[in-house]
């Protein structure tokens, strides 16, 4: 049985293909793109966080990369080092969010550096494009910057702004919302009062979600008296990776389509952090910036309209902002 | 038919024991369709037992992504060629979820103990699956003259394991979207052909229905070799669930069947640390690999 070289399924040419990272490693990609084009013209280069594969979260990735491949875009989703099938090695048992503080930090950049100059040495494509994907946009900026000349754009999926705690997280302000709403509807539920009477409600949970929701509602108020150099402030624990990487990318006016879900834990964050402090301040920023909110959406892109709708804004973005 | 080994384009590093690579096989009587493959390939003394992995499916697989490759290099550290592949339906592999059910995941086996064949002069083939993949691993095996299983925390009962499926749809659609149907209105969704998410992975009627009329008994009381049927158990917890006493009682009826506890915090649900390998289990699964062969 001879290895197939690549595949072809529904019109989009599939190909596995090896990277080897400056360490020496190898990286497991998997180029799509159209079955009708000999030469990739214009190629998307996936960044994920590194949880699990760079099919992602439900599969949502490979889904995506399809569906662009179909439309004519070259997608090429690797591993990065020590996750996924790639070759490499982390400290096992690592706390999360030690390791998405890491990922934030740079972790993945140097991979996607070296992803780059494989795939222009490789390709020699006319654009290229990185879509990151959670803590893949802290990557994918941090690598754009170092390969500035050869990145037509930035697509930023569920951008995260701030590090990932260190400590044991709180109930972070959009799943607080959720469940204290869900709590409160339930009030007019006599099934809810039973279970409460027999001990099954979680207690901690109710009385946990209430507090960070109330917490945040208060800060927001307070926030409105502060005076107005404290509350421009970047949070302290505002991504400092990402910010010298986003500044730099708009210094050397890159363009940057930002894609921010209805229900995603971040969403408030970056309102807050980002959207209110830097793009509505700073109009040559926003000039750059295209900030799009999707409707019904959560931050693994889990359900099928929602994916739809994730791929006709991408799509309308790439003919017409970064064009 | 002497198999013969085509690792040609299976590349070597240097510094590494073992020949690696991951690639596209076609499937078996579906010559358009293929199946994603990563292949581990002892450089020398390359032993003539090959170990074809079946692993779980949707989430769970992305759940364990890392420590089920790990297995693979471990095994293959220990000198067994491993090919560890996507189903169809699932990763990288041809087609979407939903057009996938229990049967065509147990031709996949065909397929992959195949391929594994044109990698190394194997004599025996030793599936390991692991959570579904144990159920799909005991399907396949009298198919493919199976002697040894290793069954890693299977789903002992997958008609519950669907119930659960649509569970999670539930607990998705209530939490995302503040409303959710109930069972029997996901069901009749299902069956008038339409899909559900489960955590990103659309399921299909053919699916769910293969899983609740599945009766894996007979295929258990029917093989004839030698298992090892793993479980986890919370550091100083005791007792085997009864679904897996179960499970150790109809393999001995005309096989052996060791049953192995292993001792972790591992969890299928929620993660908390990013675990790459869980050595607890490589260690258990080779070392019985090692006691069992005849």
């Amino acid at each position: 049985m001879a290895k197939a070289v690549n595949v072809i399924e529904s019109s989009i040419r599939r190909e596995v293909v090896t990277i080897p990272n400056r360490k020496g490693e190898r990286m497991y990609a998997v180029v799509t793109s159209p079955a009708w084009e000999q030469q990739i013209e214009k190629l998307i280069i996936f960044c994920y966080t590194g949880v699990n594969c760079k099919t992602g979260p439900g599969g949502s990735l490979k889904w995506l990369g399809d569906q662009l491949s179909a439309e004519g875009y070259a997608v090429l989703r690797f591993d990065q080092s020590a996750v996924g099938d790639s070759q490499g090695e982390l400290t096992n048992d690592l706390p999360l969010h030690e390791y998405f503080r890491a990922i934030q930090s740079g972790l993945a950049a140097t991979d996607t550096i070296d992803v780059v100059e494989w795939a222009m040495q490789t390709y020699h494509p006319r654009k290229i494009y990185l879509l990151g994907y959670c803590g893949g946009c802290v990557t994918a900026a941090m690598a754009a910057v170092e390969k500035i000349e050869a990145i037509a754009g930035l697509i930023c999926i569920a951008l995260p702004v701030l590090y990932s705690q260190l400590d044991v997280q709180p109930i972070r302000e959009y799943e607080a919302r959720t469940i204290s709403r869900d709590y409160v509807k339930r009030l007019f539920d006599g099934q809810s009062w039973v279970n409460l009477l027999r001990g099954q409600t979680d207690l901690n949970l109710l009385c946990t979600s209430f507090s960070a929701y109330g917490q945040s509602l208060v800060k927001k108020v307070m926030h409105c008296f502060l005076p107005e150099k404290m509350r421009f402030q970047l949070h302290p624990s505002f991504n400092q990776h990402f910010w010298r990487a986003f500044q730099e990318l708009m210094r050397q006016k890159k363009r940057l389509l930002i894609l921010m879900a209805d229900f995603d834990d971040e969403t408030p964050d970056f309102n807050a952090e980002f959207k209110t402090k830097v793009l509505d301040r700073c109009p040559d920023y926003a000039q750059l910036c295209t900030l799009e909110y999707l409707p019904k959406t959560d931050h693994a892109v889990l359900f099928e309209e929602s994916r739809t709708n994730l791929k006709k804004v991408i799509l309308v973005a790439l003919s017409t902002v970064f064009e | 038919m002497e198999p013969q080994a085509d690792n040609a384009h299976v590349p070597h590093d240097a510094a590494s024991p073992f020949m690696e690579d991951c690639y596209f096989f076609q499937a078996i009587k579906k010559p358009d369709e293929f199946l994603y493959g990563r292949i581990y390939i002892p450089s020398e003394e390359c032993s003539t037992t090959g170990i074809v992995i079946v692993g779980p499916i949707g989430y769970e697989r992305l759940r364990r992504y890392r420590e089920v490759v790990s297995l693979a290099r471990d095994l293959s550290h220990q000198k067994y060629p491993v090919l560890y592949f996507d189903q169809r339906g699932e990763g990288e592999s041809y087609g979407d979820f939903k057009d996938f059910n229990v049967t065509t995941r147990v031709e996949d086996i065909a397929s992959a103990v195949r391929e594994l064949h044109t990698h190394a002069k194997i004599n025996e083939i030793v599936l390991i699956g692991i959570r579904l993949g144990a159920v799909l691993a005991v399907l396949g095996a009298a198919k493919h003259h199976i002697k040894r299983l290793v069954l890693c925390d299977p789903i002992c009962n997958p008609a519950n394991y669907a119930i659960d499926l649509l569970r999670g749809n539930m607990v998705l659609q209530r939490q995302y979207l503040g409303d959710s149907k109930n069972t029997a209105e996901l069901r009749e969704h299902l069956k008038q052909g339409g899909t559900i998410s489960i955590y990103g992975f659309p399921m299909g009627y053919s699916l769910l229905e293969e899983l609740e009329q599945l009766n894996i008994a007979p295929s258990l009381e029917k093989f004839t070799g030698k298992t090892a049927l793993l479980h986890f158990i919370k550091p100083q917890g005791t007792g085997v669930k009864k679904d897996v006493l179960h499970w150790e009682q109809l393999l001995k009826t005309h096989g052996s069947c060791d049953t192995i506890a292993i001792e972790s915090n591992f969890a299928w649900t929620e993660k908390k640390f990013l675990t790459s390998r869980l050595d607890v289990l490589n260690e258990e699964i080779i070392r019985w690999l090692k006691l069992s062969m005849s």
